[in-house]
């Protein structure tokens, strides 16, 4: 009798645990709190966005929008490009993904804007910006993805910390073989690949599950003290470590890095229909070199951002979280500006 | 501390059980000791702070007691009031007034931010100080006995469920069952922790998510578009209701662990049928301690003044109660902030509910809704919609940092421009209003803010419990904990 009455005890604990959270589940997704994960693993691409999700995201801004149906930030320009169209593709980290800010003050919009305005031609800009993508990553999904959209110009924002790494845990990787640049695509093989494969359909739908994968990743970053016991440990515990390195102080670049450039720079020029650009979002001065001597023009937008500098506004500054971070509106204005004219030349 | 943070819930698991396991001698020293670790949490200075008025106020209520002459005892009572309103007026108004002031004299050629100081407003401080000056009046009024030692007073003050958001409890209710120092019975613990966990779901999980969206679009509205700016303000309505709402729950939760129970601070506001019944149901504590210790006298005096001009009585009942009632939400307006959006916030309140009261006259004003038929009902409903939309509005003023923004806002929604997310927004919006109008509906048709309660099955409720702080403590790990937005009044 008491095991029977403990038995149904258990079934309605489980019950009522069940249903409040399967509510929760329905407000989280209906209120967009936290959005299910936006990314897939694709067996040749690696990381990539999945199509037609919806996302709102608060970092130091805030971010509505999603992914179109190819799977990239912005309007959805299908992969085959009309005639008399100039279509650009964006590509590097965060900066370009831009999640702090609506699609509509990102500088994406505003150099296209400007350029359509300017060009007597229709002009589309594509948002191909992936956080935490390095440069090998980048070229990587250049190859794999960014191409099949036919850009006419292809501009990478590239970061001294973006140099001589692999950032992606599933996706292809730059390797030299025989002297020449190569792709891996060895991750595929991987168990925790194919685990995740199986899994991800659920990653992809449910909202909890996102929050229980952005604690994991907490958990994983050792932060966990910190939050738990707030000041206590941040003043008495948390021991003086150095948090690594800062943007900028990356090693130098490495062969890998070189055999991409020197590969950019022949489809630059072996009479092909794409231009390449790349843009320093903070390479030191060694790596600039490389990339210049390598035949590659390396815009600096620096001049930009020294304007609202200059004007007293602090083009990371933002207001709401009271924080610095990736570029905010004034920002991503200036540099939308200082791009299109960067463009205008070469299409000139 | 803030409740919301787990430093706070590793506080409250270490002191309940020494609490509860303490000795009663010794009950008071911890729960006083607790309290102040938790206020110094912030700032230990502002223990200082809370210490002198403690010391303050105890000893002038203990002469008020002890004397019977007319006259000194008025003067004590000048006495504490003039210290309270001076530590308040100069830890929060200080700056407010010199820049007023500068503003004026500016246009005399003179300049006085040269007195503009940095002065660190202390958490909370509104509150204990109503709290503190409602009691020496109290003792003043023989209305309440005074506390029989300094142990009890500093607990009373300093409580820490109550201290830096209210309820602003008066000593007549909270001082004898804190002089009790009484474990709490087994239903104060279960309605505690209800109380605990509604008030968390409540301040974590609608309250901080709607919290997201208005800060980023209220911190640069000219970025947004209208759909995106009315759905921040309705946001901000849901925010301020599930964020103080949530934080009076847990404070009477936690209250209860320790044997207190508390007044009620929220009754569903947003389900009033009339303004004058949205201020009974809206931080109850506050607006009891405005209508006693400023409406009425006002009222009382401005009756006598008026009475002696020898108008009909109906002109002066009208017009004592306008007068009164303005003045005192103008008070209550800054009382929230140093800033004059919070002043044009109660302002009209106060126009508002003059209005209401002359339209109503004599008519009684229901706290309840009976069902009397459909069509009753659908008036009712009209009624609430009309009223949320009036304090609606005035959250705009509330909310926003200037004028000049408030009537940005006005004019970017009256000039309506579309979104390409306007139905994300629209949903979202309907979302949250849906759940905060649900489980005031709940509450409002049981009368009982522990909702869960009513789920009859005890395994089925702990089940809904269990899942609830799951969530809210997963959530609570992944964001940093948002301050609640009273503890900046």
């Amino acid at each position: 009798m008491l095991l029977r009455k403990y038995i149904l005890s258990v079934i309605l604990a489980s019950a009522g645990f069940i249903i409040a959270l399967i509510l929760m589940e329905l407000y989280f997704e209906f209120a967009e709190i936290v959005s299910p994960s936006v990314v897939d693993v694709d067996a040749h691409i690696g990381s990539v966005f999945r199509p037609n999700k919806n996302l709102v995201l608060f970092k130091e801004g805030f971010y509505v929008g999603g992914t179109n149906k190819y799977g990239y930030l912005g309007p959805a320009y299908p992969p085959f490009k009309k005639e008399n169209t100039v279509r650009i593709a964006l590509i590097g980290d965060s900066y370009v993904e831009g999640f702090q800010l609506f699609d509509r003050h990102h500088f994406r919009t505003i150099m296209e804007k400007e350029l359509k305005k300017d060009l007597q031609k229709d002009v589309e800009v594509l948002n191909f910006g992936r956080s935490g993508f390095s440069f090998p990553d980048m070229y990587c999904y250049f190859k794999n993805f960014v191409m099949t959209f036919s850009p006419d110009i292809v501009i990478f924002f590239v970061h001294q910390t973006d140099l001589n790494t692999h950032e992606q845990m599933f996706g292809p990787r730059c390797y030299i073989n025989n002297g020449k640049l190569d792709i891996s695509y060895a991750f595929n093989q991987a168990e925790a690949f194919k685990f995740r494969g199986k899994t991800d359909f659920l990653r992809g739908k449910l909202s909890l599950l996102s929050l229980i994968s952005n604690c994991g990743k907490l958990f994983s970053e050792g932060l966990t003290w910190e939050i738990l016991l707030d000041k206590f440990y941040v003043n008495y515990l948390k021991k003086d470590e150095n948090k690594g390195e800062s943007r900028g102080n990356n090693p130098a670049m490495s062969s890998i890095d070189s055999a991409i450039v020197r590969e950019l720079n022949e489809i630059n020029h072996a009479g092909s229909q794409t231009n390449i650009m790349v843009v320093n979002m903070g390479m030191n001065k060694d790596a600039i070199n490389i990339f210049t001597d390598l035949g590659l023009a390396v815009i600096d937008p620096s001049p930009a951002l020294e304007e609202l500098k200059n004007e007293g506004i602090n083009p990371h500054a933002w207001k709401a979280t009271r924080t610095t971070g990736h570029w905010n509106h004034e920002a991503n204005k200036a540099v939308g500006v200082f791009l299109a004219g960067e463009v205008k030349k070469i299409v000139n | 501390m803030l409740f919301n943070s787990y430093i706070f819930l590793i506080f409250f698991i270490i002191v309940t059980p020494i609490y509860y396991f303490s000795p009663k001698k010794i009950r008071g020293y911890v729960l006083l000791f607790s309290s102040y670790i938790f206020y110094g949490y912030w700032d230990w200075r502002f223990c200082l702070l809370l210490g002198f008025t403690t010391l303050s106020d105890f000893y002038i209520s203990k002469m008020l007691d002890s004397n019977q002459e007319t006259n000194k005892r008025k003067k004590l009572l000048y006495l504490s009031i003039g210290t309270n309103i001076l530590i308040l007026g100069f830890f929060k108004y200080f700056n407010f007034f010199i820049d007023t002031f500068d503003a004026i004299i500016k246009n005399f050629g003179l300049n006085l931010n040269f007195l503009h100081i940095n002065v660190i407003l202390p958490v909370g401080i509104s509150f204990y100080t109503f709290k503190s000056l409602a009691y020496v009046i109290d003792v003043y009024y023989k209305r309440a006995e005074p506390a029989k030692s300094i142990l009890d007073y500093a607990i009373f003050l300093s409580f820490f469920p109550q201290l830096v958001a209210g309820p602003i409890e008066r000593a007549k209710n909270i001082l004898p069952q804190i002089m009790m120092r009484s474990r709490p019975t087994f239903q104060q613990i279960q309605s505690g922790f209800l109380l605990i966990t509604i008030g968390m779901f409540k301040k974590v999980l609608i309250g901080d998510t709607c919290g997201r969206f208005v800060d980023h679009i209220f911190a640069r509205p000219e970025y947004y578009t209208s759909p995106e700016l009315l759905s921040a303000l309705v946001l901000f309505a849901i925010q301020v209701y599930a964020d103080f709402s949530g934080y009076s729950q847990i404070a009477i939760g936690t209250a209860k662990f320790f044997g207190v129970d508390t007044m009620e601070n929220f009754k569903q506001p947003y389900l009033s049928s009339s303004i004058t019944e949205f201020w009974r149901r809206w931080h109850i504590s506050l607006t009891t301690w405005l209508r006693d210790y400023l409406f009425l006298p006002m009222a009382y005096w401005f009756t006598r003044k008026l009475d002696a001009l020898k108008l009909k009585p109906k002109y002066v009942h009208y017009g004592a109660y306008t007068l009164s009632m303005i003045l005192t939400m103008l008070v209550g307006g800054l009382w929230h902030g140093a800033n004059f959006t919070f002043v044009v916030w109660g302002g009209l309140h106060g126009v508002f509910l003059a209005i209401h009261k002359i339209i109503m006259g004599k008519k009684k004003i229901y706290d309840h809704y009976i069902y009397r038929g459909f069509t009753d009902f659908l008036i009712f409903i009209l009624k609430v919609t009309g009223t949320f939309i009036l304090v609606l509005f005035t959250w705009l003023f509330f909310r926003s940092e200037s004028f000049n923004q408030a009537f940005f806002i006005v004019q970017n929604i009256i000039n309506w421009q579309g979104s390409e997310f306007a139905l994300r927004f629209f949903v979202i919006t309907l979302t949250y209003l849906f759940l905060m109008v649900f489980i005031d509906v709940m509450e409002y048709t049981f009368s009982n803010p522990i909702v869960l309660l009513k789920i009859k099955s005890a395994p089925f409720r702990f089940g809904v419990c269990l899942s609830i702080w799951l969530v809210v403590l997963l959530f609570m790990f992944q964001s940093k904990p948002m301050p609640f937005v009273y503890f900046q009044f």
